[in-house]
């Protein structure tokens, strides 16, 4: 009940960081041979984790990453080498294991090489699934991804995890400055409204972005406005709250809801960038190319794109990747990172290269630490 | 403890970062460097961790020290690798590497240090991060070496430790948002203002839901392993910051 509660409230507030105490914890029995897992120590996330794990015996490193969730904090710069250095240091996992590997979430792979790690304390990193209830199959599959599991999803349930998101940060940001308009219709009226207004909009432009007839993301977010609009009003007249004609003021309520959830929209999803990164993040524009010579073929960057953007070219004798699907690519930057041979390249900057820590990201993150974050709820522990 | 928290914001900009260190600490700064260099014998081997910018190193010049810094931050390593190079000290040799307090037992594993110099690094580290911090500095430490801890300390008696953490939530939350203003790569003054109204209510509420910037030490000693013990500890800006310099071996 008490975990129902705290995720209910941390989804709703997901915008701000949820940390919980960096440890190590036992799951089931493990012994000296078991698997080692790391996580971000943001508390939904960890939840998820434990609860996946049920059955399972391995370790978990509940890594410092300022309690924010792992692709939001390894694009933002707190999930970082550091971290996994920082737990395993202070863990005293060197002495409940023989081996040296640990087993790493695929969404942190903008951030974290396993060639760094390497050379910085000895221990090597493998990416493991995306979602944290693929990884007893990946366990099982002697620690093998399949295809579907280096992709991420975004069904039903996450849309509506992502709107509940959206709804808690837009109405904290926003309903302040929106009550300046209460002079017209009173607090209650005018904050009810645009709370109620958000919730519906939000809710609508998840589950339905790709079937509204419009170009831009705050058109569609004031299209649903528009179509929610006379349902509120038939509701407020059916409750004959005696309103009169001001209801129809209150609709430019509503269109500003809808534009913001609109505006907002991007970032609340797996699949594009946000307009806000960009103008205070400064988030930097990545091509990914990648050059046929220099690929040897390994697979990698195909294992961390979370959006499979990568197929093998047919048109070649030796085995290589290309960039098969540009439009897709979210800009994670995780390929450019991880490329052993650094065949990956980003044509869109002048050295080809790109800050880890100032990448892709959607909304804005409050971090402790965040440094030009560009956070977001990316509908993904 | 302001300029604890204010650091946080001139940290990333190497340039800015001994200006404000001054101007916030009302010239405290100085005075400790000094104490440090008094503490710190001739000829000594020292490791600084999280050396910054390396203003230090050039107030050790009379003590013909041989230095070595750590910091976690790029950016300050490029500044204070370049800061060595241009005043070109004469009796001392600088080296600065690039790495977290974490990692100091692999970088300098076939090293040994007369005097380590933890500044104001034990206090952005977790619980468990500072224990491991200090043993490993005593095992790079010589047999009689010293290990210097200049941090922010909690006041002992309960009243003093209430009004210190009332007095610090206001000055943290500043802290809190200026560091997310300051941090925007945004231009203009108009964005970076309508940012910090709109931001302002989620701004508040992380401060309260995520870590602190910084954790005062509530008790050194109890960070102690057996083989080190507190020599001297002397007290700045009425007891917030200290200087405490630590023994390797038994107390006299």
């Amino acid at each position: 009940m008490k975990d129902a509660i705290l995720n209910v409230l941390q989804t709703i507030f997901r915008m701000v960081p949820h940390p919980v105490r960096p440890r190590m914890l036992r799951v089931g029995h493990p012994g000296h041979r078991s698997p080692v897992l790391v996580t971000t120590n943001f508390a939904v996330t960890v939840r998820r984790v434990k609860k996946a794990l049920r059955g399972v015996d391995c370790y978990l490193l509940i890594a410092p990453a300022g309690g924010i969730n792992v692709w939001c904090g390894s694009v933002g710069g707190q999930f970082s080498v550091e971290s996994i250095i920082s737990i395993v240091k202070t863990s005293g996992i060197e002495r409940c294991v023989d081996h040296r590997r640990l087993i790493l979430p695929q969404l942190c792979a903008p951030a974290i090489s396993s060639a760094e790690l390497h050379r910085r304390i000895g221990w090597s990193a493998l990416f493991g699934p995306v979602r944290a209830e693929d990884i007893p199959e990946f366990l099982r599959r002697n620690r093998k991804v399949t295809p579907e599991m280096t992709l991420v999803r975004y069904g039903v349930k996450e849309r509506l995890e992502m709107a509940v998101a959206m709804w808690g940060s837009i109405t904290l940001r926003y309903t302040a400055l929106v009550l300046l308009l209460a002079p017209f219709w009173g607090v209650g009226w005018t904050a009810g409204w645009f709370v109620a207004s958000v919730a519906a909009v939000s809710l609508l432009l998840h589950q339905l972005s790709e079937r509204v007839p419009a170009r831009s993301d705050p058109q569609k977010g004031v299209m649903i406005a528009a179509t929610v609009f006379p349902l509120f009003a038939l509701a407020e007249w059916g409750l004959g709250s005696g309103l009169d004609w001001r209801i129809f003021g209150l609709a430019l309520i509503t269109l500003i809801a809808g534009y913001l959830c609109g505006h907002a929209h991007a970032g609340y999803t797996p699949f594009k960038q946000c307009s806000y990164s960009k103008r205070f993040y400064g988030q930097e524009p990545i091509e990914i190319h990648i050059l046929a010579d220099d690929c040897t073929g390994c697979k990698l960057c195909e294992q961390v794109c979370p959006v499979g953007c990568f197929d093998l070219a047919r048109d070649s004798r030796r085995k290589r990747y290309v960039m098969a699907r540009p439009d897709d690519c979210v800009e994670c930057g995780a390929c450019l990172v991880q490329c052993p041979t650094n065949a990956v390249v980003n044509v869109a900057s002048p050295t080809g290269e790109v800050a880890t820590g100032v990448l892709g990201g959607l909304v804005v993150p409050h971090g402790h630490g965040a440094r030009r974050t560009c956070t977001a709820e990316r509908g993904v522990g | 403890m302001t300029a604890i928290v204010l650091m946080k914001v001139f940290e990333a900009t190497p340039s800015c970062y001994e200006a404000g260190m001054r101007l916030i600490t009302l010239g405290e700064i100085t005075r400790i460097r000094l104490a440090i260099v008094r503490a710190i014998g001739h000829r000594a081997d020292v490791l600084d961790i999280g050396c910054g910018p390396g203003e230090l190193h050039h107030l050790l010049e009379p003590r013909h020290c041989s230095i070595t810094g750590i910091d976690k931050s790029a950016n300050m390593v490029r500044f204070a690798r370049k800061n060595a190079c241009a005043t070109s000290p004469q009796n001392i040799s600088i080296a600065i590497e690039h790495g977290t307090a974490l990692e100091i037992d692999r970088a300098f594993s076939d090293r040994r240090f007369d005097t380590i110099i933890l500044s104001f690094v034990l206090t952005e580290l977790g619980p468990d991060e500072r224990t491991w911090v200090v043993r490993a500095a005593e095992n790079l430490l010589k047999p009689a070496g010293s290990l210097l801890v200049i941090d922010e300390f909690l006041p002992e008696s309960a009243l003093k430790r209430a009004m210190f953490h009332i007095a610090r939530v206001p000055i943290h939350l500043t802290g809190h948002v200026l560091q997310h203003v300051h941090d925007l790569s945004t231009t203009g003054l108009w964005w970076r203002i309508y940012y910090a109204i709109v931001e302002l209510p989620l701004m508040v509420l992380s401060f309260f839901t995520s870590e602190p910037l910084t954790r005062p030490i509530k008790s050194l000693s109890g960070l102690l392993p057996d083989g080190l013990y507190i020599a001297k500890c002397d007290q700045f800006l009425g007891g917030v910051i200290r200087f405490a310099t630590i023994k390797k071996g038994a107390p006299e």
